[in-house]
């Protein structure tokens, strides 16, 4: 497996009294996956990402990645690692800082051991596939809009050509087109190249319309580790979770108890729902 | 309070038109969304009913009269707003002191002020908050914080800017709560500021704007049913209207009902 948790503990203070993270065993693949994380705030979602390309290091147990063991300790090689493991944080856009677009996007590339000409090459065919139009490319990122910064973000993290594409609440502040519009990127990556695409969300109708594998935190601990659907169909889980069903699941309950659809598993989106409602009354 | 734009146009120097040609009425004591995807100009709207801009064309009347210079001192105690980033508007050490600030300001008497903070952090569900540091707070708590602060000035107008856009779901929630709560109990006018759709649902009114112009304005119900209006304007309508749009064949009528019901009681 090329991300590899086994009893991992991790605390960013020797002295703090519970794990910030606690005892994680967890495989993850760099084909076929798309993976949503939840949990509270507070939960361990953003310290188990970090640890997902060795930005921090595990406080104890054994942590494998791309077949590398990672150590709790300094001067090790981590930088192909950072390279296959692209890792974007939530408001990326507040991170640009080069004098164009363009040099915003290679930079990445560059740092990798692209030279020049090459690296430009990836930034331009990132930039095509991300829908950065060519205008855009030679003006300043800090006169864009939210939503194209946050664009520029992403598409300087694709161009260095990760295996693997995390992202930490990237939707949130973005209107409902920017939302959408990043969202069928995401899933397009996915379905194109089969890159393994890890989000960490709160919003249940992207763990519901897009991911195959959801990853509960509570307090340090994973508490659940599977597909969507057992997830959703487990209500009282949810419940002990914190967690919501997506909206559309929320109104298919309300349907059937009120005894106008029937159904086994619990719809997730709008056409499952849509099925349901049109297969029932046809009958 | 009334608030009436009569063909009011917006720039700043050198720039094209931030708002073009707008003309809406929100009436007092109903709650009005104005809906927009980023950069529309709904900010301006707010600016310009505050007087914090003035329009380059057109005119605004507050209460059948005429906004100037000289009298928008007076409109403006009337109005109270709650902005986007819940951590930037905290000036308190307490909960208490917080809610206080804005009435020690208006020098409101020490007995009444303690009414009103205890008045106004039960109505957000904050009273036994009172003596926590606003900072150790979640979003959503802060934000109904901000809320009660505002609330306790007791102005006849509030404007929520985009209150709920920095706020994870749970915390969305909370502030959606409050204010279906608000516009039950407090006869005020209330106008919200949004990209997001849900919270247009308990509105009395909704203006769409999109590149600076008004798209549409009505009740919610023709608003969300509107999907095609709305996706041209870079938003988008609630999934039981999508599907309510789907069933258009006349057997389904008993189940679009339900989806209706739904839509607003969920």
């Amino acid at each position: 497996m090329d991300i590899n948790f086994q009893h991992v503990n991790f605390k960013y203070d020797k002295k703090q009294k519970i794990n910030t993270l606690n005892d994680i065993n967890l495989t993850i693949s760099k084909e076929n996956e798309f993976i949503t994380i939840l949990g509270h705030t507070g939960s361990g979602k953003s310290t188990l990402v970090q640890l997902m390309n060795a930005l921090i290091l595990p406080t104890s147990g054994s942590l494998t990645i791309f077949n590398q063991e990672i150590k709790q300790k300094r001067n090790q090689p981590l930088k192909e690692i950072r390279k296959r493991i692209g890792l974007v944080f939530q408001f990326p856009e507040y991170q640009l800082f080069e004098e164009t677009v363009l040099k915003d996007i290679m930079f990445g590339p560059v740092n990798f051991g692209l030279n020049m000409e090459q690296a430009k090459q990836q930034a331009l065919d990132t930039a095509k596939l991300i829908g950065i139009s060519d205008d855009l490319l030679e003006r300043a990122p800090f006169n864009l809009s939210g939503g194209q910064k946050r664009k520029v973000a992403i598409a300087g993290i694709l161009a260095s050509n990760p295996d693997i594409l995390i992202f930490d609440e990237p939707t949130v502040g973005l209107d409902p087109k920017g939302k959408k519009e990043l969202l069928s990127l995401l899933d397009k990556i996915h379905k194109e190249t089969h890159k393994t695409i890890i989000i960490i969300t709160h919003d249940m109708n992207i763990v519901a319309n897009y991911s195959n594998r959801s990853i509960v935190l509570k307090e340090g601990n994973i508490v659940f580790d599977g597909k969507p659907i057992d997830l959703f169909n487990n209500k009282t889980m949810l419940q002990s979770m914190n967690l919501d069903l997506p909206y559309i699941s929320r109104v298919a309950e309300n349907l059937k108890a009120a005894g106008k659809i029937n159904y086994k598993s619990v719809p997730l989106t709008l056409d499952e729902l849509y099925d349901c409602i049109t297969g029932d009354l046809n009958e | 309070m009334k608030i009436e734009f009569r063909n009011v146009t917006f720039k700043y120097e050198d720039d094209c038109d931030l708002l073009t040609d707008i003309s809406f009425v929100i009436n007092s004591g109903e709650m009005t969304s104005i809906i927009g995807p980023n950069g529309s100009g709904k900010s301006t709207i707010t600016k310009l009913i505050m007087g914090i801009l003035t329009p380059l064309s057109g005119e605004i009347y507050i209460n059948n009269t005429l906004v100037t210079e000289d009298n928008i001192n007076d409109f403006r105690c009337q109005m109270g707003i709650i902005f986007q980033n819940p951590d930037n508007q905290f000036v308190g050490l307490t909960v208490k002191d917080d809610i206080a600030f804005g009435l020690e300001n208006k020098q409101i008497e020490r007995n009444e002020m303690i009414t009103l903070i205890d008045k106004y952090s039960k109505l957000v569900h904050m009273n036994n908050f009172l003596n926590h540091n606003p900072e150790n707070l979640s979003g959503g708590q802060k934000q109904r914080v901000a809320i009660a602060g505002v609330l306790a000035m007791e102005t006849e107008m509030v404007i929520f800017d985009e209150a709920t856009s920095m706020l994870d779901p749970i915390g969305v929630d909370e502030i959606n709560k409050t204010l279906k709560m608000l516009k039950k109990q407090a006869s005020k006018t209330i106008i919200s500021i949004t990209h997001n759709i849900e919270e247009i649902l308990y509105s009395d009114n909704v203006l769409v704007i999109n590149n600076g112009t008004i798209v549409a304005q009505g009740k919610p119900k023709d608003i969300l049913f509107n999907e095609s209006l709305l996706n041209e304007a870079g938003l988008d309508t609630i999934e039981t209207v999508k599907l309510i749009n789907k069933l258009s064949d006349s057997k389904y009528e008993s189940i679009v009902s339900d989806l209706w019901t739904l839509t607003f009681n969920m």
